[in-house]
């Protein structure tokens, strides 16, 4: 039997601009732990909206408000009691552009055990080294450990972050179209450590690209105008979705 | 006269016009910045900066009290103005964003700017001159942090904002509170800014004469206090220069070189800075 990491009942969500407005809309959908889920859908249909609710990255911004309930580890983790600083250090984020830090190599990788007080430098430098070696990046950055982390090519700056993403052991890790500005080959490298890391962290991804969906994810939403129209087996809404619509946008009809 | 060769006369007008002007203003800096370096150069000696001056009228002397005077000064000026227009600069740009209240900070800092620094002169002089009954030294430090303030909170104010925003959510979705992801990421990503703003409004402040006269003043004995009256370049210089004796006039020569070739290799490190640090995009 498969285990539901997070659950979400009922979930919308309101950006303070758009009034009463929802930008998601009674959105219940079971995250299965481990492997990979996919979220496709046109440009603008709510994808990241929805996937910066699992970590509840709106509320850097005043005036947001969400409805609905989000189950993470028993608990509604929208309720205002759910800290926030713990959440974040399960829940990890890998944005579009890479987001390495105006440091070192290893001080970017070291950021997040500090920042939750590990303070041992020999235990920390082995968790760098450990998430680095995830990363698939160890090998080409062994010798530079101190250079600083804008040495470093596009591709290998996302590895990077992902490696800073994993170094603090998160149950999830989130990831905002990562490869949409990357070379082919960075891309390729990614999906291959996305493969190799779904094996013990739960992933959501957001991808406008659709093979890119189908190669590499266990589980698809699709979602438009706010709403998630179709979630299933990754093979079953490839081969056989349930709705026309999402056929449609599959097969490149419109989006 | 066909259009396009009339467009051809004009731009060849305009062209005249703007090298005239260009040639205009260079030919008084050459000029200006050429004395000071002759008369200058030739007036430096070891006793200028290890012996204080001599009585009036008398040869021999140094200006000890006013090197050491203008350190002084300037060192508490920064010590003073550097932390508030960062952390002013800080609020505009970080937790004020976007917000009545930094916008209205941020007003006031332009408006700081163009005050004539003599204006703050007079301000510092009412509150800090004359309810202890004479010029000192702090009042000389503070005067010149009011006019390092606005150039400090403008220039970090602008580093912050060049620091693209997607880096703080990076750091937020680490866990990170704002503070931790402003002093830990921010400052770091604008450390190289942040830095050749402060040395900019130390530069300013160098040759500002206007509000020492009015609060520090000047003392002919050396002084390390910064409760007394206190002796600085610019205002040695106000003096000696309109003063009747010979050796005066060469000594303000020496302090105006010293503090021209002082103010020059600090805005070269700056530029040297910003290019290093931005040059590549
Ligand atoms: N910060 C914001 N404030 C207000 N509206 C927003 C904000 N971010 C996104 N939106 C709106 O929410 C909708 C969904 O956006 P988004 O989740 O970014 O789409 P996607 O990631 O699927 O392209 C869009 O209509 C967009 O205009
Ligand atoms: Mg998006």
């Amino acid at each position: 039997m498969e285990k539901i990491v997070i659950e979400t009942k009922n979930l919308s969500f309101f950006y303070a601009e758009q009034g009463n407005k929802p930008s998601l809309k009674n959105i219940s959908l079971q995250i299965i732990e481990k492997g990979v889920t996919a979220l496709i859908g046109p440009s603008g249909c709510g994808k990241t909206t929805l996937l910066r609710c699992f970590n509840r990255m709106h509320d850097l911004y005043p005036g947001i408000r969400y409805e609905g309930e989000i189950i993470f580890d028993g608990k509604n983790m929208l309720s205002s009691n759910t800290d926030l600083i713990d959440l974040r250090s399960r829940v990890g984020m890998v944005f579009q552009k890479p987001t390495a830090f105006p440091m070192s190599i290893f001080d970017n990788v070291a950021y997040g055990l500090k920042l939750k007080g590990e303070s041992n430098k020999s235990e920390i430098a082995d968790i760098v080294e450990q998430s680095l070696k995830n990363a698939a990046l160890w090998d080409e950055v062994e010798d530079k450990l101190n250079a600083s982390a804008y040495a470093l090519s596009g591709g290998q700056q996302q590895r990077l972050v992902i490696a800073r993403a994993m170094a603090v052991n998160p149950e999830i890790i989130l990831f905002d179209e990562p490869t949409s500005a990357l070379d082919p080959i960075s891309t390729g490298k990614i999906e291959e450590l996305i493969a190799e890391i779904k094996k013990d962290i739960t992933i959501i991804i957001v991808t406008h690209n659709m093979q890119q969906a189908a190669r590499i994810s266990d589980h698809t939403g699709f979602v438009m105008l706010g709403e998630m129209v179709e979630y299933g087996k990754t093979e079953k809404i490839f081969t056989n979705p349930r709705e026309k619509i999402t056929e449609d946008y599959i097969t490149g009809r419109f989006g | 006269m066909t259009g396009k060769k009339y467009r051809k006369v004009e731009s060849f007008v305009a062209l005249s016009f703007c090298c005239m002007a260009a040639l205009f203003g260079l030919f008084w800096l050459v000029f200006i910045l050429g004395d000071v370096v002759v008369y200058g150069f030739s007036a430096i000696n070891w006793e200028l900066f290890t012996e204080d001056p001599a009585p009036p009228g008398m040869e021999g002397g140094g200006l000890r009290n006013a090197f050491v005077g203008q350190l002084l000064i300037t060192f508490f000026a920064t010590l003073i103005g550097v932390p508030i227009g960062i952390l002013g600069g800080t609020f505009i740009a970080e937790y004020g964003r976007g917000g009545k209240l930094s916008t209205i900070v941020s007003m006031f800092s332009d408006i700081m700017v163009s005050v004539p620094s003599i204006v703050i002169g007079t301000f510092v002089y009412a509150i800090l001159v004359i309810p202890f009954g004479h010029f000192n030294g702090w009042a000389g430090s503070v005067a010149l942090a009011v006019i390092m303030i606005p150039v400090v909170l403008r220039t970090t104010e602008d580093m912050l904002k060049l620091i693209p925003w997607s880096l703080r959510e990076a750091a937020f979705a680490l866990g990170a509170p704002y503070y931790k992801v402003i002093i830990q990421v921010v400052y770091r990503g604008a450390a190289t800014g942040i830095l050749t703003g402060i040395l900019l409004a130390i530069a300013r402040v160098a040759g500002e004469t206007a509000p020492l006269l009015f609060t520090s003043f000047n003392n002919s004995f050396y002084t390390t206090d910064m409760n007394e009256p206190m002796a600085s370049l610019t205002v040695t210089i106000f003096q000696y220069a309109m003063g009747p004796f010979d050796d005066w006039h060469q000594m303000a020569w020496a302090a105006s070189f010293v503090i021209t070739f002082f103010i020059l290799i600090v805005t070269v490190t700056c530029r040297a800075l910003v290019k290093w640090k931005y040059g590549k995009n």
